[in-house]
């Protein structure tokens, strides 16, 4: 075994508790900006929105989130995912 | 910059009032009236053809109608533009039908109006702006809008910076994180300097709160309700007042338009005692320049 595999072993190790480390707060991030997108596009499903003015302001910045939410709807599996979180088997 | 809204019930001389309360300002200041109502007649009163663009009537007095129509148009246009702009590489939301599902949506009208009026306050340099406005409901409306904006602004921000945390604590440990959408590389913001999404919204709380604090400020602003001797115009004036009530806002004055002395005028007289009253006897002509001068005789420095 060469020394670089084991420093390649180490990277990956510390890497996996690394990724692990931020899993629950990049499930909170990601809800909260599925709340935030969903919250200026209301309207479409029926629940209240903020007044018309502040989501005129807001949206053309708002590209890519509203991009990663509608994405998210086709691609994953919010169940899955959220009994991957909380280690339900 | 002073500011004059004048409010009442359909019909009872809020045009005819407010004409007369701007030809009485300019005769001192540079003076501008604007009609909201959507069924406009200050033309008339000023017996000249006006439209959005301010029109000279007089030496220091201008006035201009603006049109409720037009002014949800070029709302909506305005956010076409923006969105098209920012969204030319999203093939993924079809943007002409949310178009579509934004002008029919509840509450456009209030907000173009309320941003044609700030927009006027902002932008037109006269001493003095009077507003004739639309009929109380859509006035008390665009006037709630204000509250409910900052409500709003305030519980998005609320949500806004819980992201940009819970962002900056994952750059932290992963670092810089970006997305890739179709081929281009995105940065996503984790700190207040670099998200443009809550810049705007604390530029549009900012200039939200100026012009709320404009409006409660009573020598910047003067509310002045118009109405008749009558039942329904007094029962609709109080309803006014406990609205105004409720934003904080507070009634200066009132003005009896058609004035006669009966039961429901002494009525008005006890039950808002605490304002400043005007009385303007029914005329026979209140068009014209002429006119407008025996009415602001008649009410004096309102």
């Amino acid at each position: 075994m060469r020394p670089s595999d084991i420093l390649d072993f180490l990277k990956g190790f510390f890497g996996s508790f690394k990724k692990g480390s931020t899993e629950m707060i990049e499930f909170e991030l990601r809800e909260l900006e599925n709340i935030f997108a969903l919250v200026q596009m209301g309207f479409f499903v029926g629940i209240p929105s903020p007044p018309p003015t502040i989501i005129m302001r807001t949206l053309p910045h708002l590209a890519r989130e509203i991009y990663v939410m509608t994405k998210r709807v086709s691609d994953e599996d919010a169940l899955s995912e959220m009994a991957g979180v909380f280690d339900v088997t | 910059m002073k500011l004059v809204f004048l409010l009442g019930k359909g019909g009872v001389g809020k045009t005819t009032i407010s004409a007369a309360i701007a030809r009485k300002y300019s005769e001192k200041y540079k003076t501008l009236a604007v009609s909201l109502d959507p069924a406009h007649n200050l033309g008339d009163v000023f017996e000249k053809n006006l439209g959005t663009k301010p029109k000279k009537i007089d030496e220091n007095l201008f006035a201009s109608e603006i049109d409720l129509d037009d002014a949800v148009k070029d709302y909506i246009d305005d956010l076409q533009r923006t969105l098209r702009h920012a969204y030319r590489y999203l093939t993924v939301i079809n943007l002409e039908k949310y178009f579509d599902v934004l002008k029919n949506y509840p509450g456009v009208e209030e907000s173009a109006l309320l941003e044609k009026v700030r927009s006027i306050v902002e932008k037109e340099d006269y001493d003095v702006i009077v507003f004739d406005t639309p009929p109380t409901g859509l006035t008390i409306r665009i006037l709630i809008m204000t509250k409910m904006t900052l409500i709003w602004l305030k519980e998005l921000i609320g949500i806004r910076r819980k992201i940009l945390d819970r962002r900056s604590a994952i750059e932290k440990i992963q670092g810089e994180i970006c997305v890739v959408i179709d081929g281009e590389k995105f940065d996503i913001p984790a700190s207040e300097e670099n998200d443009a999404v809550i810049k705007e919204m604390l530029e549009y709380q900012r200039e939200m709160e100026n012009f709320v604090s404009k409006l409660r400020n009573r020598s910047l602003t003067k509310f002045i309700a118009v109405l008749n001797p009558e039942q329904l115009p007094y029962l609709e004036t109080k309803r006014i007042m406990e609205n105004l009530d409720k934003i904080d806002i507070e009634l200066s004055s009132l003005v009896i338009n058609k004035y006669e002395d009966n039961e429901i005028s002494r009525k008005i007289a006890e039950e808002f005692s605490r304002l400043s009253i005007y009385r303007v006897p029914r005329l026979d002509e209140t068009r014209g320049l002429k006119a407008l001068d025996e009415i602001a005789g008649l009410i004096g420095d309102i």
